[in-house]
């Protein structure tokens, strides 16, 4: 018998943190992004 | 003398910041889901799904051209159709998984082969089969970004529920309804990796930078936290590498960042200190008291 307090507090026990290092890695990804396409040089 | 042989090259010229970017989205988005591949002993599977995605890529330029959306849309419906019949065959039938994907992934390559070869040219097979890394434009690393930016969330937001299906897929199927999501969301990351990946790397690498990292962290790190972070690691560094290596010595980029991750999983394999070649070779401390 399944409900949906394990599942719930298996998806978010720690999810804090990790969704906050996420959030830090996709942010400089799109840092990243910018520096690639408007960086002066070469096409 | 370091400046000339690695920074230059992405000071000067646009186009290998642009492969530089495209390849660390690839290490970061795809390289992690290949960690969980390997941990779900799948590694060959990501192969087949590589396979998969060929004829909606095959469909999509026959379409469109060479237009990368209609490209990543077909390729993407492929590979989620090879991949949900064959986790529904595996579940439904007797059939395992491995015999249904095989399955599934040969008719679909076989499809795309004959698409892509009477409807196609030379080149245009090539540029489905090994890429275009130093040739990304802006639509193509809007995508790239995108893809990994939406694997990475979904793996922060999975991440035990994915550890645990891994460590013990029963405990998981009695502790939560979250078994059967687990398994197609992954296999959806799994498709939506290597549709990333073949933009910049073709079908034929795609999976080299998801598995070889992930095969050569394991020699390093023995917790999940740590494999993750090597992986990505060896990834970033295959790409840096093979970049550099490919503009000063005028080889494909794309077979120069697999061959550097190879050699990494090389080195790893003889040097690594979690099960290596060295370390196994050598006399073990005694546990003391």
């Amino acid at each position: 018998m399944t409900s949906w307090r394990p599942t719930l507090r298996l998806l978010l026990l720690g999810a804090g943190p990790r969704l906050a290092g996420a959030a830090a890695i996709v942010a400089l990804l799109w840092l990243g992004f910018v520096w690639a396409t408007s960086s002066p040089g070469a096409p | 003398m370091i400046w000339d042989a690695v920074i230059q090259p992405f000071a000067d010229f646009g186009f290998m910041r642009r492969a530089l970017l495209g390849c660390v989205a690839i290490s970061l988005g795809a390289t992690p889901v290949g960690v969980f591949l390997m941990l779900r002993r799948m590694s060959l599977t990501g192969d087949a799904m590589a396979h998969a995605i060929l004829p909606g890529a095959a469909v999509g330029y026959l379409v469109a051209g060479l237009s990368l959306g209609a490209m990543t849309i077909g390729g993407m419906i492929a590979g989620m159709a090879v991949a949900l019949l064959s986790g529904f065959v595996t579940r439904a039938t007797a059939l395992r998984e491995d015999a249904s994907l095989a399955a599934f992934y040969l008719i679909s390559l076989a499809l795309g082969v004959l698409i892509v070869s009477t409807r196609g040219s030379n080149v245009d097979l090539m540029h489905v089969l090994f890429g275009t890394v130093l040739a990304l434009d802006d639509a193509a690393l809007i995508l790239l970004c995108s893809l990994a930016s939406l694997s990475v969330v979904t793996l922060a937001l999975l991440f035990r529920p994915l550890v645990l299906e891994c460590a013990d897929p029963q405990l998981l199927r009695s502790v939560s309804g979250l078994s059967a999501v687990t398994h197609f969301v992954f296999l959806a990351l799994v498709v939506i990796s290597l549709v990333g990946s073949f933009q910049a790397l073709g079908t034929l690498m795609a999976v080299g930078i998801m598995i070889l990292p992930a095969a050569a962290a394991r020699f390093w790190a023995t917790g999940i936290g740590g494999l993750l972070i090597a992986a990505v690691a060896v990834a970033i560094l295959a790409s840096l590498s093979g970049l550099l290596l490919s503009y000063h010595y005028s080889l494909p980029s794309g077979p120069a960042i697999i061959l550097v991750a190879g050699l990494a999983y090389g080195v790893s394999l003889v040097f690594g200190p979690a099960g290596g070649l060295v370390a196994r070779a050598l006399p073990r401390r005694h546990l003391e008291a």
